[in-house]
C-alpha cells in the first residue's frame, strides 16, 4: 500500500490540536453564558431580587451557554481551512465496496435514477470494477415494492449492471433502517472490505466515492469517514434559504466541528463510507430495555454507530474537505418539523446512553448536545414565560431604604443592562454568519454565491427568514419534547404537494395550535406585564402569523437571492441524473421497451 | 411516477435481471450499551421506572 505523508495531522486522529479546539470553545461559551446571567440577574434585581430573577438568570445562562456554543463553533472553523488526510491510498484500491441504497417507499424512479448517475460517474473514474449497488428496500406498500422491483430491473438493463447491482425487499422492517443495514451486513457483509452508505435521496460523485475508499484504504485505524453532503435541488423559499446555509455557512462550522472532534468524529447516517469489518464487531445495537419512547430500538443510530467505532478504538471522522456529496433538503417548514420530531426522539432516546460502559469523553459529550439541541427552545419558552409572570413576583418599590433619609432613592434604570445583553445575544447569532461573509469573499469563494455583494444580501435575507421562523420551530420543538415526555404521536395533518408547496388551509391544519399560543402569550404579556410588550413582539408575531410564514415560505424562490454554486454550475452527477430521469420518464410517457441506455452519458 | 408502470410489464424477465446477493454472512454482535445498575440504584430505578433497569447485550 502507498500512502502519501508518513504522519496525520492532529485534528484528524485526535491530539494537541483537538484538545485546545474543544477547550477553547468550551471556556469561550461558559464565560459568554456566565455573563450573561450575571448581567440579566444584575438586570432582573434592579427593582429588588426575588426568587423569580434566579430562575430567569439560570435560564438566561443555559439558553445563552447553547447560542454561543454554536456561535463558538463558527468561529473556530474560520481559523484554519479544509485539508486532505495526510493517509491516502494512492495506487489501485484493492478492496470491494458495496454501495447501499437503504429505502423506504420512495418513488423508485427518481431514486434508481440516482443509482444510474452515481454509477456513470464512477463508470468516469476507472474504478468502477470494485464497486458493487445494492438496494436494501424495507418498502412497507407492495405496489411501490413492484415499482421498485420494474425500475431495479430497468436500472440494471440501463446500466450493465448485471452481477454488481442488487436489490433485495425485507418481509419485516426490524430495526428500521439500522436493522435494514445490520440485515445486509449479517447475510453478505464478509463479500465486502467498504460499505458507502446512502440515503435515497444521495447522491455523491463517483471521484468522491473512490477518495473516500482511497482514504479508508490509506488508514487501516479508520473505521468510518463521513463527507459534508450539501443540499441540493432546492426551489421553495424555505428550501432554498436551507440549501444556502448549508452551503455557505456549514462548511465553516462543520470545520469547526472537525477540529473539535478529532478522531471522535460523527457519523449522520448517509453520505459515509464504513470498514465493513469494524462497522460489524462494533456496531450491533441491542434493544434497550423498557418500552419506546426512551426503550425498545434505537432510533438515532448513526450517533450510537459512531460512539462505538470509537469505542472499540476505530477512527471516526468527518472531512470537510471532500467535496461531490449531495442530498435534498426539505421544502417547507412543516416537512422540517416533521423530520426533526423524529430526530427529536432519537436524540432524547440518547439519554439512555449517555452512561453507556466504555464510551468515549467526547461521544457521551455528544449525546448530551443532541438532547441539548432539542431541550434548548424549552428553556428560551420557560425564561419567556418567567419574564411575563416576574413582574407578579417583584417586590414593591421602596423609595424611602434608609429611614435616616428624607429624600426618595428611586431605582437605577436598568435599560441600558437590558439592550446590551439584547445586542449580546444577537451578537451571537449574527457574528459568525457576518465573519462567514467577510471570509468568504477574502477567499475568493462568493464566485459561486453571486459575488459578495449578493452573497451578503443572501445572509442577510437568510438571517431575516430565520429570525422570523425561529419562534416558529420554538413551538414545534417544545411540542416534540412534551410528546415524546408523554409518548403520544405527533398526528401530522397530510399536506404537500410534489414540489412541497402548502396552502394556508395545509398550514393553518398543522399550526393554528402556534397562533393561538402566540396570541394568548401576547394578551397575557399586555394585561400581566405591559412594559414587556416590546420585548414579546419579535416572538410573539411570528407566532401569530405563522400559518402564513409556512405558506408563503413554501412557495417557489423567484429571483437570485440565496444563489448556490450548483445554480449556476450544477455538479455533473446532479446532471446525469437529470439525464436519466428525463430519459426513463420519455420511456414510460412512449409507453414502449426502448434500448436505449446512457451508459456513455 | 406515471400511474401506467404499475400496470406494464415492459420487461423481458424480470427474474432474469434481478440478481440476488451474494451469501457471505458476517457475524454482527450486541453491543453493551446498558450498565446494569447495582445495589441501592437498582432498587430505586426499579421502583421509579419497572422493567427499565435490566442491562442488554
Amino acid at each position: 500500500m502507498s500512502n502519501r505523508g508518513s504522519a496525520n495531522n492532529s485534528a484528524q486522529t485526535g491530539g494537541v490540536e483537538t484538545f485546545v479546539s474543544r477547550g477553547l470553545v468550551l471556556v469561550a461559551s461558559v464565560v459568554a453564558a456566565v455573563s450573561a446571567g450575571l448581567v440579566f440577574y444584575s438586570y432582573g434585581t434592579a427593582d429588588g431580587p426575588d426568587h423569580v430573577d434566579v430562575i430567569r438568570a439560570l435560564l438566561m445562562t443555559i439558553s445563552t451557554w447553547w447560542l454561543a456554543w454554536g456561535a463558538a463553533q463558527g468561529l473556530l472553523g474560520l481559523t484554519s481551512r479544509p485539508k486532505p488526510p495526510a493517509l491516502r491510498q494512492n495506487g489501485p484500491i484493492r478492496g470491494r465496496t458495496a454501495i447501499l441504497v437503504p429505502v423506504y417507499n420512495e418513488d423508485p424512479q427518481i431514486t434508481f435514477a440516482r443509482i444510474a448517475a452515481m454509477d456513470a460517474s464512477l463508470a468516469a473514474t476507472g474504478e468502477a470494477g470494485v464497486f458493487h449497488f445494492a438496494v436494501l428496500s424495507d418498502t412497507r406498500n407492495d405496489t411501490i415494492a413492484q415499482q421498485e422491483r420494474q425500475w431495479f430491473a430497468h436500472l440494471v438493463k440501463a446500466r450493465n449492471g448485471t452481477d454488481r447491482m442488487f436489490y433485495r425487499r425485507r418481509i419485516a422492517n426490524t430495526g428500521k433502517k439500522a436493522g435494514n443495514i445490520e440485515e445486509f451486513i449479517t447475510s453478505a457483509g464478509a463479500a465486502y472490505d467498504y460499505a458507502i452508505i446512502l440515503d435515497a435521496d444521495s447522491l455523491m460523485e463517483g471521484a468522491t466515492i473512490v477518495e473516500m475508499i482511497r482514504r479508508m484504504e490509506g488508514d487501516p485505524k479508520l473505521g468510518l469517514l463521513q463527507s459534508l453532503p450539501k443540499v441540493v435541488r432546492a426551489s421553495s423559499r424555505f428550501g432554498r434559504a436551507m440549501q444556502f446555509s448549508a452551503s455557505f455557512y456549514s462548511p465553516i462550522f462543520a470545520r469547526g466541528l472537525a477540529m473539535m472532534q478529532g478522531a471522535t468524529g460523527p457519523f449522520w447516517g448517509h453520505n459515509a463510507a464504513v470498514r465493513v469489518r469494524a462497522f460489524a464487531e462494533s456496531c450491533g445495537l441491542p434493544e434497550l430495555s423498557g418500552p419506546p419512547p426512551f426503550g425498545g430500538h434505537i432510533l438515532s443510530h448513526d450517533y450510537v454507530e459512531a460512539a462505538l467505532l470509537a469505542r472499540a478504538g476505530w477512527r471516526v471522522r468527518v472531512d470537510d474537505d471532500l467535496e461531490g456529496s449531495y442530498e435534498e433538503g426539505p421544502e417547507n417548514i412543516i416537512d422540517h418539523a416533521k423530520r426533526d420530531r423524529r430526530w427529536c426522539q432519537g436524540n432524547l432516546q440518547h439519554a439512555r446512553l449517555v452512561a453507556a460502559p466504555g464510551l468515549k469523553a467526547w461521544s457521551r459529550f455528544v449525546f448530551v448536545q443532541g438532547i441539548f439541541a432539542y431541550i434548548a427552545p424549552v428553556f428560551w419558552l420557560a425564561f419567556i414565560l418567567a419574564s411575563i409572570a416576574a413582574p407578579y413576583f417583584a417586590p414593591g418599590p421602596d423609595y424611602f431604604p434608609d429611614p435616616f433619609w428624607p429624600f426618595p432613592v428611586f431605582p437605577p434604570d436598568a435599560t441600558s443592562k437590558a439592550v446590551g445583553l439584547a445586542v449580546g445575544i444577537f451578537g451571537l447569532l449574527l457574528l459568525p454568519k457576518l465573519l462567514i461573509v467577510l471570509d468568504a469573499a477574502s477567499a475568493k469563494r462568493v464566485g459561486g454565491f453571486g459575488g459578495t455583494l449578493r452573497a451578503a444580501s443572501s445572509t442577510f435575507a437568510e438571517l431575516l427568514l430565520s429570525s422570523i421562523t425561529a419562534p416558529i420551530f420554538l413551538m414545534f420543538q417544545t411540542r416534540s419534547v412534551s410528546q415524546v415526555l408523554m409518548r403520544r404521536d405527533g398526528g401530522w395533518p397530510a399536506n404537500n404537494r410534489g414540489d412541497g408547496s402548502l396552502t394556508i388551509a395545509d398550514a393553518w391544519a398543522a399550526s393554528w395550535w402556534i397562533t393561538a399560543t402566540g396570541s394568548t402569550g401576547l394578551l397575557l404579556t399586555w394585561q400581566l406585564a405591559p412594559a414587556l410588550l416590546t420585548w414579546m413582539l419579535p416572538v410573539a408575531l411570528p407566532m401569530v402569523a405563522a400559518p402564513a410564514i409556512i405558506a408563503w415560505s413554501s412557495r417557489p424562490q423567484q429571483g437570485s437571492l440565496f444563489e448556490v454554486p450548483s445554480d449556476g454550475n450544477p455538479p455533473n452527477v446532479l446532471q446525469l441524473h437529470d439525464a436519466y430521469l428525463a430519459d426513463w420518464s420519455r420511456f414510460v410517457a412512449e409507453g414502449r421497451a426502448t434500448e436505449r441506455t446512457l451508459v456513455n452519458a | 411516477m406515471d400511474a401506467t408502470m404499475n400496470n406494464r410489464s415492459f420487461l423481458p424477465a424480470e427474474s432474469d435481471l434481478v440478481a440476488g446477493l451474494p451469501h457471505a454472512p458476517l457475524a454482527m454482535p450486541k453491543q453493551m450499551l446498558e450498565r446494569a445498575p447495582r445495589g441501592l440504584m437498582a432498587r430505586l430505578l426499579g421502583w421509579i421506572t419497572p422493567g427499565t433497569t435490566r442491562a442488554e447485550g
